[in-house]
């Protein structure tokens, strides 16, 4: 099936009321998730996935990607009104954005940010049906020893990249890993940690895992930080940006979208590290850098531009070869197994008309996005209203029916509880859990290959280093071994700190 | 003086480590083609993580919290500590209640005492919010998508 007929198929699938009308609740729990400042877009599609198993596979994904893509620009309401990013992927869309809402013209900066936004998300979005097929295609090539190197590039990345402290990020990766291994051996059928515990024979249950890390450990968090309400009395008032000035702006989102889909489909990387690239880059290739952080449209569109083109890039490397590319990635992997489907080179192959349905839901949403996030601005700030000492215990009432939900088991919901109070451990020692979640994905797909790898050179390494694939991605693994300590070490002879960003103002 | 966070993650880990390398020891291989066998994985990430934690506790040996820190700061700290404790604690509470006294009573009852501990101070608020998120896991999931809450 090529792309265009593909495409054509996915939106005859697309034009279904309940498919519409998903798409069109996950935008608005998107906006809900992404505006709630410490809610993240991963915590509220964990809590939908239980929930997802009762629709159809195509209004599930559908219903989960609109969420995922509109949380991002939800995020950026709260940080262009409050100066509070609603998540990460909005850190530096603050620096440019509050300026507006202090000049009175808030409205001007989220007319800016949804421009880039939809911008963005249609360059993802199109990266995404061009790269996801002929990626497929290549992969279903790889073998053994490839898509083992291939997984442990991809954990060695999210371990070097979210954390400060590569211990504790090895730490996390080393623990999903372990984790993974509970349950049946895969490929000689021996149990491995089950202590005769029947539930644990086939492994613990990934869904569970991800609501207790994304969703209670984020309704513990909150519950714990300081409770005042939190009240958006900034009008949305302002004028609007003029055509002219949204024209000027191509450069800027053309350029923040590609930052966006390159740092997206390295895994791990995410919306976060995407806007702030994307940020400084539109910094330095600027004629009046020093007007950065004064409240400028570049400082907002480049960064949001970025935020948005991310989620097409991250989803790129789950559908064509089953690695997520973000922590919300990771959770749409779920999704899929929920309703008996693995992303991965094959699933192209054998579910394509799927495929090109999301493909096609993803084009369609951002039309809507774009329409309900200019008419509806005055609602989703009015979000901000909800005190979070409501919002996080209702979060854990539907983190308990949600595990339950998954099988109908009390065992999900023990491991839900177990894995909550795991992640807030995490959280208070700042080790993040996003390697644990990617290795927990991982962990099989990395140990079979390996022994397949091995099974099939009777033992001998050399089968690592003498295919040309496998020798270039063993490359590029030490490369990411190596390169990070002679950063760190030279960072630290030159007393450098951080990112290049402007400081927040207050 | 007080060590560092850190040193203690590190021991904690360390000695949660180090049975664990040995239960992942005793996975005996069978007789198979596979040259690394079902313990190989389970070994290597136990002592991987027996290693990291040790590293994270000779790391901090030395190092102290700053006593300096700020005595509001401190206190939020602390109070934060504890909202999160209680949280926690009648969340497990909710969880084994739910299975064995019912789960609606339990539903309203820790929705009730969460609202409160997230600063909802009204009781006649806080018994309505309870009361209508009860009535809504009732219709909703148990009425509508049939799934067995009262069966748990």
């Amino acid at each position: 099936m090529d792309i265009f007929s593909g495409l054509a198929l996915g939106f005859a699938t697309l034009m279904d009321f309940w498919l519409i009308l998903s798409i069109i609740g996950g935008i608005a729990l998107g906006y809900f998730v992404g505006a709630m400042p410490g809610l993240s877009a991963s915590a509220g599609m964990a809590l939908l996935i239980p929930i997802s198993f009762l629709m159809s596979p195509e209004a599930a994904l559908c219903m989960l990607i609109s969420v995922y893509a509109a949380a991002e620009y939800g995020s950026c309401i709260t940080a262009i009104t409050m100066n509070t990013p609603g998540t990460p992927g909005a850190l530096a869309v603050v620096f440019d954005g509050y300026p507006y809402t202090q000049r009175g013209e808030p409205a001007k900066a989220l007319a800016i940010s949804i421009i880039a936004s939809t911008v963005g998300g249609y360059f993802g979005a199109v990266a995404l049906i061009l790269f996801t097929k002929p990626i497929a295609d290549f992969a279903i090539r790889l073998g053994a020893p490839e898509y083992a190197l291939i997984g442990l590039l991809s954990l060695m990345l999210v371990a070097g990249l979210l954390s400060g402290s590569w211990v504790k990020g090895l730490l996390a990766t080393a623990a999903g890993l372990l984790i993974a291994t509970v349950g049946i051996d895969p490929l000689i059928g021996q149990t491995r940690f089950t202590f005769g515990v029947d539930y644990l024979v086939e492994g613990i249950p990934f869904v569970p895992i991800l609501i207790g890390l994304c969703a209670v450990s984020e309704a513990f968090y909150l519950m714990g930080r300081s409770l005042e309400r939190r009240i958006a009395s900034r009008s949305m008032s302002g004028a609007l940006p003029t055509w002219r000035e949204i024209r000027s702006l191509w450069p800027t989102y053309l350029r923040g979208s590609f930052v966006g889909v390159f740092i997206g489909i390295i895994p791990g990387a995410g919306a976060a590290i995407a806007s702030i690239m994307s940020y400084n880059l539109e910094r330095k290739v600027s004629r009046t850098p020093e007007k950065f952080g004064t409240g400028i449209p570049e400082g907002v569109a480049a960064p949001e531009a970025a935020n948005n083109s991310s989620v097409g890039g991250s989803l790129i490397p789950l559908l064509s070869l089953g690695i997520p590319g973000s922590n919300s990635a990771a959770v749409l992997i779920g999704a899929f197994l929920t309703h008996g489907l693995v992303p991965g080179p094959l699933l192209m192959m054998r579910h394509g008309d799927l495929v090109y349905t999301i493909f096609a839901a993803m084009l369609f949403g951002l039309i809507l996005m774009f329409a309900l996030g200019m008419l509806l601005i005055p609602i989703w700030t009015s979000v901000l209203r909800v005190p979070q000492g409501l919002i996080a215990p209702l979060i854990l009432v539907i983190a308990f029916i949600g595990a339950y939900a998954y099988g109908n088991s009390f065992g999900n919901v023990i491991v839900t509880l177990i894995f909550g109070i795991i992640g807030l451990l995490m959280r208070q020692n700042g080790i993040s859990y996003v390697p644990l979640i990617l290795a927990v994905v991982l962990g099989e797909l990395i140990e079979i290959n390996v022994r397949r790898s091995l099974i099939l050179s009777q033992g001998s390494l050399e089968i690592f280093v003498t295919r040309p694939m496998s020798l270039v991605l063993l490359l590029v693994l030490v490369t990411l071994v190596i390169v990070p300590l002679v950063l760190r070490r030279m960072r630290r002879s030159s007393g450098s700190t951080g990112p290049e960003v402007p400081e927040r103002r207050r | 003086m007080q060590r560092n966070s850190d040193f203690w993650l590190g021991l904690l880990i360390f000695m949660a480590a180090v049975p664990a390398m040995w239960a992942a020891n005793r996975l005996r291989a069978l007789d198979s083609a596979d040259p690394l066998g079902p313990a190989f994985l389970p070994l290597v990430m136990t002592g991987t993580i027996a290693a990291l934690g040790l590293t994270l506790v000779v790391r901090n040996i030395r190092s102290v919290t700053a006593a300096e820190t700020d005595a509001d700061e401190r206190n939020e700290a602390r109070n934060s500590r504890r909202r999160v404790t209680g949280v926690a604690a009648v969340y497990t509470l909710y969880v084994f209640g739910a299975r064995y006294v019912d789960f609606y009573i339990a539903t309203f009852v820790a929705t009730f005492v969460l609202l409160f501990l997230g600063g909802m101070r009204s009781y006649v608020g806080n018994a309505l919010i309870a009361v209508a998120a009860t009535a809504f896991c009732f219709l909703v999931f148990a009425r509508l998508l049939g799934l067995p809450l009262g069966d748990i």
